[in-house]
C-alpha cells in the first residue's frame, strides 16, 4: 500500500477530520467533495504538513514520520495553493530541481517546459494561471517517482491543456508500480481515468467505490410521488426531492431496469452521486 | 539543502541591481563626504544583508510557498539549516564588502594609521549582527515573516529600553572599558552561544509548526 491512512482525526474549532483512506500500488485513486470538505487537509495528513490528534498515516508502508530523503524522493507533488516563489523564474526552478533530487533530468524538464509554452525567462509571477498549474505538474513529474498526490493539479487549465496532461497521467501509469492520489472540481477527468474514489464531505469518508462499478451499477432514477410509494425501494441509496417527485440514487442499476422498466433511469456519474450522497437523504 | 540554499541565492541575485544601488550610495557618501563615514559602510551594509535574510522568510510565505517547500524531500530540520547557513553566508559577504570599501574610502582619504586603530571595529559589526540575527530567526520561523518582524521589533524595543534603564542607573557595564581584542573574543564566544542555541530552538519550532 502506497498510502494508508487508519482512522486519521484531526481537530479544528469548526471542522473535524475522521477519514481511513488506501491508495494501493498501481492505482490512480480521487478524492473527491465539495470546497471545505476536506479534501487539502486529507493532503496535508499525507504529506506531513499537519499532524494527526489521532491514527496512523503511512507512506510506502512506514509511518509518515519515519520517511527518509530517499523515500520522499519518491513524491511528485501538486498543492492546489502553493509552489515555488513566484519570484523565480524556470531556469531557476530547474536549478532548484536539480539540487533537490537526485533523478532530475534538467534538459528534459527544460523541454517539457518549452513544450507547454513556459519561457525559461519569465518570473513566475507573470505566468498565467494556466502556466503555473502546467508548471506544478511539470514540477512533480519531473524526476523518477512511485507517487504523485496531485491537489486540483487542472484547475485553470483549458480543455486542451487538460488533454495533454491528462495524457501525461495516463503515460506515468504504465510501468504499472506507481500511483496517483489525485482531487479534482473536473468529474469528467476523474471519470477518464481514476480506478477508484472516495467521496469525503464534512471531514468524514461517505463513500468509497470504484469508477467501473459506480459508471456500471449506479444510476439515478426519476420518479413521481405515486411511482416511488408504489416502487421497490430495497436497493435505494438516496432520495431528493424534485418538483416531479424524487430523484433516487441506486447501486442497482439492472435491478430497476429489469423489474421497474417503467421507471426513468439515468446513468450514474461522478457529479451526481456527488449531488445525490451529499444533497439526499437516506431512504 | 542545496537547493534550497540555491532558491534564497537565486532570489538574492534577482534583487542584485537594488543592491547594487545602496553600495553605490555608501560610495558616494564614503568618497565625498567632508566626515568619516566609514563605519556606516561596514555596519549599514552587514545590517541591510541581515534584514534581507530575513525577507527570504517573507519570500518563501508568499502565496503559501511553505507549504510547498515542506514536501521537498530536504525536510524541516534541513529548511532551518539552510536558512542559518545563508544567513551567515550572505551576511559575511556584505560585511566583507563594506570592510574592502571602508577601507578603500577610508585610506584613500584618511591615515594608513588612523585605519589600523579603527580596524577592530569592523568584527565586532560583524558579531552583533549575527547575534541580532540569532535572536530573530527562531521569531521569524515560529510566528511567520509577518508577525515575527513584529516580535523582532519588540524585542529590540524592550532591548533598547533595558540598556537605556541601565545606563541611566549607573551601573558600570562590564566590558565597558575593555581591549578591544578582549570585547571581540567575548562577543565572538557570545556569537558561537547565541546561534547554536537559536539553531536548536529553531529546529524544535520548525518539527512542531504545522501548514
Amino acid at each position: 500500500m502506497l498510502i494508508k491512512l487508519d482512522k486519521v482525526e484531526k481537530h479544528y474549532s469548526a471542522f473535524h477530520l475522521n477519514c481511513s483512506l488506501e491508495v494501493p500500488e498501481g492505482n490512480v485513486t480521487a478524492l473527491i467533495g465539495p470546497n471545505g470538505a476536506g479534501k487539502s487537509t486529507t493532503f496535508k495528513m499525507i504529506l506531513g504538513l499537519i499532524f494527526p490528534d489521532n491514527g496512523r498515516v503511512e507512506l510506502f508502508g512506514k509511518d509518515s514520520k519515519d520517511l527518509t530523503r530517499e523515500d520522499r524522493e519518491k513524491l511528485g507533488v501538486v498543492l492546489s495553493d502553493s509552489g515555488f516563489s513566484s519570484y523565480l523564474d524556470v531556469q531557476d526552478v530547474a536549478s532548484v530541481l536539480h539540487h533537490t533530487y537526485s533523478t532530475f533530468d534538467r534538459k528534459h524538464f527544460l523541454d517539457r517546459c518549452a513544450k507547454f509554452g513556459l519561457p525559461e525567462k519569465k518570473k513566475l509571477k507573470e505566468f498565467s494561471t494556466g502556466m503555473k498549474a502546467k508548471l506544478k505538474i511539470l514540477v512533480a513529474m519531473s524526476h523518477d517517482t512511485k507517487l504523485l498526490i496531485l491537489d486540483e493539479p487542472a484547475a485553470g487549465l483549458d480543455v486542451l491543456a487538460r488533454e495533454e496532461i491528462l495524457d501525461m497521467l495516463r503515460e506515468y501509469m504504465i510501468p504499472g508500480d506507481r500511483s496517483i492520489l489525485i482531487s479534482s472540481h473536473i468529474s469528467s477527468d476523474l471519470e477518464g481515468l481514476c480506478d477508484d474514489f472516495y467521496l469525503i464531505h464534512e471531514g468524514k469518508i461517505l463513500m468509497h467505490e470504484e469508477t467501473d462499478v459506480l459508471l456500471g451499477s449506479y444510476g439515478l432514477l426519476k420518479v413521481t410521488e405515486e411511482q416511488y410509494k408504489a416502487m421497490d425501494r430495497s436497493y435505494l441509496l438516496r432520495r431528493k426531492r424534485e418538483s416531479f417527485g424524487y430523484s433516487l440514487l441506486t447501486d442497482q442499476k439492472q435491478f430497476y431496469q429489469e423489474n421497474e422498466p417503467n421507471l426513468s433511469m439515468e446513468k450514474g456519474s461522478i457529479d451526481e452521486v456527488i449531488t445525490m450522497m451529499i444533497r439526499g437523504e437516506t431512504v | 539543502m542545496t537547493g534550497l540554499l540555491i532558491k534564497d541565492l537565486r532570489l538574492f541575485k534577482h534583487q542584485g541591481r537594488y543592491y547594487l544601488v545602496v553600495i553605490a550610495l555608501c560610495c558616494v557618501l564614503q568618497f565625498f563626504s567632508t566626515r568619516d563615514f566609514s563605519s556606516f559602510m561596514t555596519s549599514y551594509l552587514s545590517f541591510m544583508i541581515v534584514m534581507y535574510t530575513f525577507s527570504s522568510f517573507s519570500y518563501d510565505e508568499y502565496d503559501n510557498g511553505m507549504s510547498f517547500l515542506m514536501t521537498l524531500p530536504c525536510g524541516r530540520r534541513a529548511y532551518v539549516t539552510e536558512k542559518y547557513i545563508f544567513t551567515v553566508l550572505l551576511v559575511t559577504a556584505g560585511w566583507i564588502v563594506g570592510v574592502v570599501l571602508r577601507a578603500a574610502g577610508y585610506m584613500s582619504r584618511f591615515s594608513m594609521e588612523g585605519y589600523r586603530k579603527i580596524l577592530v571595529e569592523d568584527p565586532i559589526y560583524l558579531l552583533l549582527v549575527l547575534i541580532y540575527a540569532g535572536c530573530s530567526i527562531p521569531a521569524l520561523i515560529w510566528f511567520g515573516a509577518e508577525k515575527g518582524r513584529t516580535a523582532m521589533l519588540l524585542g529590540v524595543g524592550i532591548l533598547a529600553f533595558l540598556v537605556y534603564a541601565v545606563m541611566k542607573s549607573g551601573i558600570r557595564i562590564p566590558l565597558a572599558d575593555a581591549e578591544p581584542g578582549l570585547l571581540l573574543m567575548v562577543l565572538l564566544i557570545l556569537c558561537i552561544l547565541v546561534l547554536g542555541i537559536s539553531y536548536r530552538a529553531s529546529v524544535c519550532l520548525m518539527e512542531k509548526k504545522e501548514f
